[in-house]
């Protein structure tokens, strides 16, 4: 019956994406002051390797439809300078492991603000997605978004969400200074979602997976950021402070319920990201310094939550034969402190035993396994405007003080501008007590359809 | 006997200011005929059946020789809201941002890629941005009847350019250039493109060409035709809805504005 009403949605979906998107835009050519857009696309996982889910296997990871409708304002008949961006998001999803499949459908608005800009200073106002960093992929300066990895999609920006925000810049000389000084912020914080392996969580604990978004709109759970950049043509670079929270939830045992949730804790954290050209190179540098609240070794929690830690990422670009390019970064991880929660101990043997548990599974999860710990990313892309197939080979892995991986391969077609297939593989591998080892069984085949309108 | 002198005289004075001029001079003047202070057009970009219609802006910056060119693609909905600036420099090398709103983010293009195509068309990004006459040495080859229809009343200079240095080369991809320049108005009409191995790889056609500025006699083709013979693909390039200096300000051509989509 599920299935029969996602059917149902997707075929909707479809339609008013086809048929909606000229009559709108007809409606803008009669003079209205709206821009619509939008795009639907379908999404098809599979596991490759054998799941069980109670007594029966399952092979579908993830089937879902998905609609995004929106449109831009323009409002400057009203006051120069005023427009406004509003993008909804309806989804329709049967997601394994659950047995029977767990069908969930969800609306919800992407991104909604008014924006106003004049003399150099923007002011943007309500439901925003505001990314930060210049690396691709792992972005430690990206301090406002979240990712709900959950969500199987090729495209990381599908997943990502933001929040309720107020986003000001600033650049002096009536816009024509490089200088900008960009200022956030945002009523709360959105939670990202990992993918949790089966064999990260202790046995015997009542466990809540993931935390109950969203948070309150209060002072309490209210996120500050401020970025001051130099966006010179040929360079540039920026500084950044954030003063909000993690936006990784780490599990933590209530010894008073005997219960393990999932806490996003405040942190504070400083970092900066710089790019610039060298002939037929692009190279791109992100940092930050993360701080959260909980970690001071004076609490001791040293080993059950994750310590400070510098994340950096070092990446280089360049583009090679006609049609290819190559990218590859480094990804260094240095914790401050050796975070081993084996040194946790209490007074009571059943508290340490389900401590050290739950600290065992933060350490994977957040992959704080050892003090430090180098990667790296490396992508090869193929991609020709007079071709409609197109390919792109992305793999992400740590190899230093431990082995793991994610190889994601992928072949697209265009059967026009507007509509693309992709097919692809999800491949972990590795180390089976690593972050990316202990998802193999999450490894999956993916299909998905996209129509852009 | 004076008809005929004058019938002379204006099918000679082509002839007779080109041998008064020496190609650099031909050139110069080529700069100076098309180099609009600042504009503003709506483009249609056409390959084959793909159709991507974006704005042009473009603005000679304050040392008076180099351009800045932002283009804003409209259409179709996969490339609604990119962005693309390009910023010429002293240098050689130009600096080219391209924002992708799908990523909220700004990428570089570096050297090798500003040769390639632009949007997936003929053109590329450095055809996109206007050559400059320092950038080139220059030999007259001949003068001779111009190619096509629309100027085929007028005659030519053609002039082989070739870049004076390795970056420029780089940079556009060509070797040399060769160019019909009208010598009534100085604009170009036709143009063979040879690659890094000297092959003739692209044939570029000015139409449409027509006074936008009549204070400062400013020219501007509205129809540009370009056809690579590689791939045989041809993409028209046609500029409509052109405004001229109506007060581009600078700030329009920086990455804050580039990532400005609404």
């Amino acid at each position: 019956m599920k299935l029969k009403a996602l059917t149902l949605l997707f075929l909707s979906t479809s339609l008013i994406g086809t048929l909606g998107a000229p009559a709108l835009a007809h409606a803008d050519e009669e003079g209205a002051a709206l821009h619509p857009f939008g795009r639907v696309y379908t999404d098809q996982y599979f596991y490759t390797q054998n799941r069980t889910s109670g007594n029966t296997a399952s092979s579908v990871a993830q089937s879902s439809a998905s609609l995004w409708l929106g449109t831009d304002v323009d409002g400057t008949q009203f006051t120069h300078g005023l427009n406004g961006h509003f993008l909804g998001q309806l989804d329709g999803f049967l997601r394994s492991p659950t047995h029977p499949y767990d069908a969930t459908s969800s609306v919800q608005l992407r991104e909604g603000y008014f924006s106003y800009a004049a003399s150099g200073l923007d002011v943007r106002l309500g439901q925003q997605i505001i990314p930060w960093g210049k690396s691709d992929g792992v972005n430690p300066t990206d301090y406002f978004t979240a990712k709900n990895y959950t969500l199987l999609n090729p495209d990381d920006e599908v997943r990502r969400s933001g929040a309720p925000s107020l986003n000001l810049s600033l650049t002096p000389n009536e816009g024509n200074s490089p200088w900008t000084l960009q200022t956030v912020v945002q009523a709360y914080d959105p939670q990202t979602q990992l993918l949790i392996p089966d064999s990260a969580l202790p046995t015997g604990l009542a466990f809540s997976k993931y935390p109950k978004p969203p948070r309150a709109f209060t002072p309490e759970f209210a996120e500050f950021g401020v970025k001051l950049a130099c966006l010179r043509n040929d360079f540039d670079f920026s500084i950044s402070y954030f003063r909000g929270y993690n936006h990784f939830a780490e599990y933590v045992f209530d010894p008073n319920t005997s219960a393990v949730n999932p806490v996003n804790t405040r942190q504070t954290a400083v970092g900066g990201d710089a790019s610039f050209t060298v002939s037929n190179f692009v190279f791109r540098a992100e940092s930050a310094i993360l701080m959260p609240d909980n970690a001071k070794a004076t609490e001791g929690l040293n080993g059950l939550v994750e310590p400070w830690h510098w994340d950096t990422v070092l990446g280089v670009e360049r583009p090679f034969l006609e049609n290819f390019r190559v990218q590859a970064q480094l990804l260094i991880r240095s914790h401050f402190e050796d975070a081993n929660p084996q040194n946790y101990t209490s007074l009571n043997p059943l508290v340490t035993a389900v401590q050290r548990a739950v600290g065992q599974a933060n350490q994977l999860i957040l992959n704080y396994q050892h003090q430090n710990n180098i990667g790296g990313t490396l992508r090869l892309a193929y991609a020709n405007e007079a071709s409609p197939w197109s390919a792109d080979v992305y793999l992400i892995g740590y190899f230093a003080s431990g082995q793991d991986f994610l190889l994601r391969p992928e072949l697209g077609y265009k059967f026009f501008d507007s509509l693309r297939l992709l097919a692809g593989i999800d491949q972990y591998g590795g180390e089976a007590s690593r972050p990316l080892g202990a998802l193999k069984n999450q490894s999956d085949v993916f299909f998905e359809g996209k129509y852009t309108f | 006997m004076n008809k005929l002198t004058l019938v002379l005289t204006v099918l000679l004075l082509p002839t007779l200011v080109l041998a008064a001029m020496n190609p650099r001079e031909i050139m110069i003047k080529n700069d100076e005929a098309r180099r609009v202070h600042e504009f503003e057009a709506q483009c249609k970009l056409t390959t084959g059946e793909k159709i991507k219609n974006f704005t042009l802006y473009r603005k000679v910056q304050k040392d008076g020789i180099h351009d800045s060119t932002l283009t804003r693609f409209h259409e179709p909905a996969e490339v609604r809201n990119e962005g693309i600036l390009i910023v010429e420099n002293a240098t050689g090398r130009n600096d080219v941002l391209l924002y992708l709103p799908n990523f909220k983010k700004i990428r570089r293009v570096e050297s090798q890629q500003q040769s390639g195509s632009f949007m997936g068309s003929a053109f590329s990004y450095s055809d996109i941005a206007a050559p400059h006459v320092d950038d080139y040495t220059y030999k007259t080859l001949r003068e001779e009847k111009c190619p096509g229809a629309e100027a085929s009343a007028q005659t030519c200079a053609v002039i082989e350019c070739t870049p004076a240095n390795d970056d420029v080369k780089e940079r556009t991809g060509y070797s040399k250039t060769v160019l019909w320049v009208r010598l009534d108005n100085y604009m170009w009409v036709s143009g063979d493109y040879y690659d890094t191995d000297g092959t003739l790889f692209k044939k570029l056609e000015a139409k449409q060409i027509k006074m936008v500025d009549t204070q400062n006699q400013k020219w501007l083709a509205h129809d540009l035709v370009v056809q690579n013979l590689k791939t045989k693909d041809y993409t028209h390039l046609e500029f409509s809805k052109v405004k001229v200096n109506g007060g581009i300000p600078d700030s329009t051509f920086t990455q804050q504005n580039l990532q400005k989509t609404n």
